[in-house]
């Protein structure tokens, strides 16, 4: 009882620490950004204004109506979803032999497969659309979604290894053992075990594609926008506040439900019910 | 195999008969040809929200769509080099700052000379931030740099005009200077013009960049270092006005068309004033051009013929507070002054101007 006394204080101060540390790196730059994107254009927020002088909505409506933010955000999101669905297919048998089999050059192929991380962005999106070209894909959706498969394949690959390690094989041959065909075996010994990778692999991919300019850019542009190509534009030379902080908002909202959505599905089913560890 | 390169030379060849055919054609076969292409793509990397605003009348004029990408300037250069092994590219008409114009290879990668097939070719603009397009490219976009501040908390007769009195302004305001090194020439404008007039005796105007002409420089970098406690390092031309607007700074070296369109859309107040001291700043520009594998090249040298004419660039002069690049234009309008407009400089040719920057780093900012 006594410990738990002389503890509390200590305990209080690291949660006001935590606090103060969460209210410094991500609400008040959130509350900021907030109240940018609502600065009322006739009315510039500058000294000595500690807070915006008029708010309103007009940054929303000019940006939404003077750039191709709509399209952006269609384009954006299929491209995205449609690469994370693919780079997980293409990533599971890669996986599957590196997490589950011992063979000759193993470990040269797992660093092989991070190469596409080591080289900049801009230096494989110009190889990449001259690789294009001479492959005769013209299609600028089809260049990008391979573009990203091929840059994000290394992260799925990782993350996925790691889940397919962790499937116990005891559990796989009970399953064999008592009659379970092949897919059963899968769905009734694997799946459990590899579906926070899976998720995982899915959000990390459709965050990066989301959030990918070099490729997107070179290969899309002019007329495959996405959305951190008009992020950009207003990072850019012309740096206009208000305007970025309206696209970084309309970035970072359905990115956060989709974190929440996939954290909701990564906790439901927890690893060690299934595979019998913790 | 035969049938393949057959082809690609058959397709080499209406591709380079298409371009030979536009320095044949008078101009209103150009414009009758440019009307039937009916659509151009402009890299532009800024204000190109702004601008469909402008490029509208021209749509309405000729009936040639336009579209204005999105992007960086180094994005919009990677996509251009990235194009330039295509036999058609993407890019009809694209903007690029003058000093970075001779880092493409324009010979190489634009169609050209364009001023001479332009109606107004002899009232432009080739040579512009040190650099001459040998026609390559129009000047389409003048910018005069200068010194911004808040009229409310600096009054004119307050302003520090001469070198002496900038230094007295930095010793009596300390750290309420800024300016940006990177990303944007309004700082290293202020490197160049203090460089200027602390080495009288140096001929900036050959743009040489050797050692012993790096060595007479000096004098310029023992004052930045003398300095070095009174000013602060932004991380660019944005940072420094936006950090002025704010509060934090009394003077910082800044553009005067970003200032003007930033005004005209109510994203600083009117109270930020610009000026030319009397020891100069220089001006500068972007200008236009067409890669040789333009789709659209027609239109695209019609639209740079609309963009460089007198009425446009008046309107681009009340709009954004740009130098106009049509010698017919009267440049005495923005926020500076006739008087003033007398300091304006030229920007140090290449590669010397690159190198002030890198020895200011080198010389100020490391040591």
């Amino acid at each position: 009882m006594k410990a738990r006394q002389t503890l509390s204080p200590l305990r209080i101060v690291m949660m006001i620490m935590i606090i103060a540390l969460f209210m410094l790196w991500l609400v008040i730059p959130f509350m900021l950004t907030v109240l940018w994107s609502l600065v009322d254009k006739t009315h510039p927020w500058a000294w000595p204004d500690a807070l915006p002088p008029v708010l309103s909505l007009g940054r929303w409506v000019e940006v939404w109506t003077t750039t191709a933010l709509p399209q952006a955000l269609r384009n954006s999101y299929l491209l995205a979803a449609t690469v994370s669905v693919c780079t997980l297919m293409l990533s599971l048998p890669a996986a599957w032999a590196f997490g589950r089999m011992s063979f000759t050059g193993k470990h040269l192929l797992q660093n092989a497969i991070l190469l596409p991380l080591i080289v900049p962005g801009f230096v494989v999106a110009l190889f990449f659309s001259m690789l294009l070209n001479v492959a005769g894909i013209h299609s600028r959706f089809g260049g990008i979604l391979l573009g990203h498969i091929i840059i994000l394949m290394p992260y799925a690959v990782r993350i996925l290894t790691l889940s397919f390690s962790q499937i116990r094989q005891d559990t796989l041959d009970a399953a064999r053992d008592m009659g379970a065909s092949l897919i059963n075996r899968f769905l009734v010994a694997c799946l459990p075990t590899i579906r926070p990778g899976i998720f995982a692999a899915l959000i990390i991919v459709f965050t990066l594609s989301i959030e990918e300019f070099a490729i997107s850019f070179i290969v899309g542009s002019p007329d495959f926008i996405t959305v951190p190509t008009i992020l950009y534009s207003y990072l850019g030379y012309n740096f206009i506040r208000p305007n970025a902080a309206v696209i970084s908002l309309m970035l970072v909202v359905p990115n956060v439900i989709l974190m929440l959505i996939a954290e909701k599905l990564l906790t439901k089913n927890p690893v060690a019910a299934f595979a019998g560890k913790g | 195999m035969f049938r393949l390169v057959a082809a690609i030379l058959l397709l080499a060849g209406a591709f380079c008969s298409q371009a030979q055919d536009l320095t044949t054609m008078n101009w209103e076969q150009i414009v009758e040809q440019a009307k039937k292409e009916g659509k151009l793509t402009w890299y532009q990397w800024y204000y190109q929200d702004r601008l469909k605003e402008q490029v509208s009348l021209f749509e309405k004029q000729y009936g040639i769509n336009v579209t204005l990408s999105e992007g960086t300037l180094q994005g919009n250069i990677n996509k251009l080099m990235a194009d330039r092994g295509e036999e058609t590219g993407d890019i009809d008409v694209f903007s690029i700052g003058g000093g970075a114009f001779g880092t493409v290879s324009p010979q190489q990668t634009f169609f050209g000379p364009i001023n001479t097939l332009l109606p107004e070719g002899k009232t432009l603009n080739c040579n512009i931030e040190g650099t001459d397009s040998k026609g390559y490219g129009v000047a389409f976009w003048g910018n005069q740099t200068g010194l911004a501040y808040d009229s409310r908390r600096l009054k004119e007769s307050e302003l520090p005009r001469t070198l002496p009195q900038i230094t007295a302004f930095l010793q009596s305001h300390p750290q309420e200077f800024g300016f940006n090194v990177e990303n944007g020439g309004s700082g290293p404008a202020f490197i160049e013009s203090v460089t200027r007039t602390l080495v009288p005796g140096f001929d900036f105007t050959k743009g040489d960049a050797d050692v012993k002409s790096l060595t007479a420089l000096q004098p310029a970098w023992n004052w930045f270092k003398q300095q070095r406690p009174n000013y602060i390092i932004t991380a660019s031309n944005a940072d420094s006005v936006t950090r002025l607007v704010s509060g934090e700074f009394l003077l910082v070296p800044a553009w005067e068309d970003y200032l003007v369109g930033l005004e005209n859309h109510g994203e600083v107040p009117k109270t930020i004033r610009l000026y030319i001291p009397d020891f100069g700043m220089p001006g500068g520009g972007n200008m236009v051009a067409i890669p040789k594998n333009a789709p659209h090249k027609a239109a695209a040298l019609l639209f740079i013929h609309w963009l460089t004419l007198p009425a446009t660039q008046r309107l681009f002069q009340q709009v954004y507070g740009i130098t106009p690049q049509n010698k017919e234009v009267n440049r005495d309008a923005g926020l500076i002054n006739s008087k003033e407009r007398v300091h304006s400089t030229r920007f140090m040719p290449k590669p010397l101007g690159d190198e002030v920057r890198t020895e200011f780093s080198n010389q100020v900012l490391l040591r």
